[in-house]
């Protein structure tokens, strides 16, 4: 029996799965420093092979390097969604990175020094490094939503040295980018509380988004930032931000071994991951107005909805007038639940089979 | 280096704008493809980076998004 994603049925089978949280949105999971993590440990367990985005997988100074979990840019992942590109496993990345001439130099030292760290602790495969030609100029703003949203003042210099980077033989690239220090913000003072938008999140998506479109290499950001001062309310959830002086270690163990990107034309090679593969996507319920749910819905890829992970958005199934559409749409409390609904799909059960009341077969 | 010199050349006149736009379109033409729906609406005012759907309701026939995007020109 074939599952969904065009497998074959059965634990023994994964069936490749999306777990999309988009960032700057206020997610109760996955708004935060990497607190997505443990659902997105479950949901690669539940699958054997998932698919997601630094916003769900990157914890500052914390991590979880697993072989189901593709680290995938968001840019790149739209792209995928799309069927433009395919995803091919790596063993390792060469990772230049580049760093904002507006970091300063104590700060630039810490970081240097995490890339030494990187490569004697972790065995990562480190350089070319870059610092750019000058200051990127990053600056921060929301939408009218609410949402975090964020520019560059010179993409320019980003880019070319993102050129020269991958000229230099780097196969994937992380970017540090120097933030603007908010300390006495009211919404800095709440995201550390629980509460709001990460306001770095927008700014970080469009530099990502920015080197990936121009170089089609793995691609993520971590921002520069002053340490904080203690805080004792701090919520957990961003707790993995105040650990350390930068954010950089989960960028660099994601990218290490982040699959490459291959343009669809290209000839199909074992082990790579196309759209058409995909049996499921994980989406919060209020969120689904991104790209990539949307591309999945157009191909019939059974969604999953979770309700709990609510958020600034209020773009549900219902508002986009997904309920009418035959693809498969299941509305979920929570990420065990939806785990539960990949693995029902991955053994090739009808989940509906598990809910009751049951209705009867339409008789002919 | 003709071309080279091209490509420096669209590199240093990138920018970046945010925009907010909304808009409605026929049911049938949204679901049949809802991500191409999108980005058309975005790609009269540039190159969509960034975007996502911030709010939508159906009326009737037609279905209204307002999207919030990050556009190259």
């Amino acid at each position: 029996m074939a599952a969904a994603g065009g497998g074959v049925a059965g634990l023994m089978n994964p069936l490749p799965t999306l777990l999309i949280i988009p960032t700057g949105i206020a997610c109760e999971q996955g708004g935060f420093a990497g607190d997505a993590l443990p659902a997105a440990r479950l949901l690669a367990a539940a699958s054997g092979c998932l698919i997601s985005h630094p916003n769900v997988l990157n914890g500052a100074s914390l991590y979880w390097s697993d072989q189901r979990i593709h680290y995938v840019e968001g840019w790149a992942l739209d792209g995928f969604a799309r069927g433009d590109w395919r995803l091919s496993p790596c063993r390792r990345q060469r990772i230049g990175v580049l760093f904002d001439a507006a970091i300063e130099a104590n700060l630039l030292l810490r970081h240097q020094q995490v890339l030494d760290a990187a490569r004697a602790t972790l065995g990562l495969d480190i350089g070319p490094v870059l610092i750019s030609d000058g200051p990127l100029g990053v600056s921060l703003s929301q939408g009218s939503s609410g949402s975090s949203w964020g520019s560059l003042k010179h993409p320019d210099r980003l880019l070319q040295a993102g050129e020269k980077l991958k000229a230099a033989g780097a196969t994937a690239i992380a970017v540090v980018a120097r933030f603007p220090d908010e300390p006495d913000s009211s919404e800095l003072q709440a995201y550390r509380c629980g509460v709001g938008v990460d306001a770095l999140a927008g700014a970080e998506a469009i530099i990502s988004h920015l080197l990936v479109r121009q170089l089609g290499i793995p691609c993520a950001h971590a921002p520069a930032l002053a340490a904080l001062p203690l805080l004792n309310e701090l919520d957990p959830r961003a707790a993995a931000e105040e650990l350390g002086h930068t954010f950089l270690p989960c960028v660099l163990v994601g990218l290490s071994r982040a699959p490459n990107l291959q343009p669809a034309i290209n000839p199909w090679q074992s082990g790579e991951l196309s759209i058409d593969q995909v049996g499921a996507v994980v989406v919060p319920a209020a969120a689904m107005g991104g790209e990539t749910l949307l591309e999945a819905i157009k191909r019939c890829i059974p969604v999953i909805a979770v309700q709990s992970n609510s958020s600034l958005m209020n773009v549900s199934a219902a508002a986009l007038g997904f309920e009418a559409l035959e693809a498969p749409l299941w509305q979920v409390e929570t990420y065990c639940e939806a785990a539960g609904l990949v693995v029902a799909l991955r053994e090739g059960l009808n989940p509906g089979s598990l809910y009751r009341p049951l209705p009867i077969a339409n008789k002919p | 280096m003709n071309e080279s010199k091209n490509e420096y050349k669209k590199l240093v006149e990138l920018k970046l704008i945010a925009i907010q736009v909304d808009f409605e379109l026929p049911r049938q033409q949204w679901l049949n493809d809802p991500a191409g729906a999108c980005r058309h609406a975005l790609s009269a005012h540039g190159e969509p980076l960034r975007w996502a759907i911030t709010a939508a309701e159906l009326r009737a026939d037609l279905q209204w998004l307002q999207l919030e995007a990050v556009l190259l020109v």
